[in-house]
């Protein structure tokens, strides 16, 4: 007999929201602001599908020219954080 | 300025068979590196995102023709996203020692 009490499943962050190359603001909240390295699955706490999309998406932009390589765009360093990643001070 | 390039673009497209069925404008912004094409660095530039149905064979010869016009700075082709997001259903935790036996074989 299936648990009744069971929790529904686990939501990542962008479950159900759709990621595209075009949408650079969404795609800078997974990008470091110093170096514009990509956060690993660590980091960002996405599910495996979304986090290889994301990926793609973000090399899609700079090859295409949406978004900066080396840096994040400083329109966008005051977004709300989905990382939990720690800076040293 | 912009409009004969479009017009350009979308004739040669129309000649090699390809139906254009959505031609969007993304704005005029500065871009996010310099980029330099055609002997000049361009800072600032139109982005335009043609919504197009047509033979795979078209993408080599429209790549070649956009790589000549001198007002074109970046080309590229993409495969028209199919948005399948309604069946996400969450993280499923992953039995890691399931994982280990199963390979061991």
């Amino acid at each position: 007999m299936e648990n009744p009490y069971k929790d529904p499943p686990k939501k990542c962050v962008l479950c159900g929201i759709n990621v595209d190359y075009k949408n650079v603001q969404l795609l800078s909240q997974f990008v470091s602001p110093h170096t514009g390295c990509i956060y690993g699955r660590h980091i960002t706490g996405l599910c495996n599908k979304k986090q290889k999309e994301v990926t793609k998406a973000i090399k899609r932009a700079h090859v295409l020219g949406f978004m900066p390589v080396m840096f994040k765009n400083p329109s966008f360093l005051t977004d709300p954080k989905i990382c939990n990643i720690k800076y040293p001070e | 300025m912009i409009q004969p390039v479009l017009k350009r673009t979308v004739e040669a497209l129309m000649e090699r068979g390809a139906i254009v069925r959505n031609l969007e404008n993304l704005g005029e912004r500065s871009l996010p590196y310099k980029i330099s094409k055609h002997n000049e660095r361009h800072r600032r530039g139109g982005y335009f995102l043609i919504d197009l149905e047509g033979p795979p064979s078209i993408v080599s010869t429209m790549m070649d023709h956009l790589g000549r016009d001198i007002d074109v700075i970046r080309r590229g082709f993409i495969k028209h996203p199919v948005s399948k997001t309604e069946e996400c259903s969450g993280i499923i935790p992953v039995n890691y020692e399931e994982k280990l036996i199963v390979k061991r074989k």
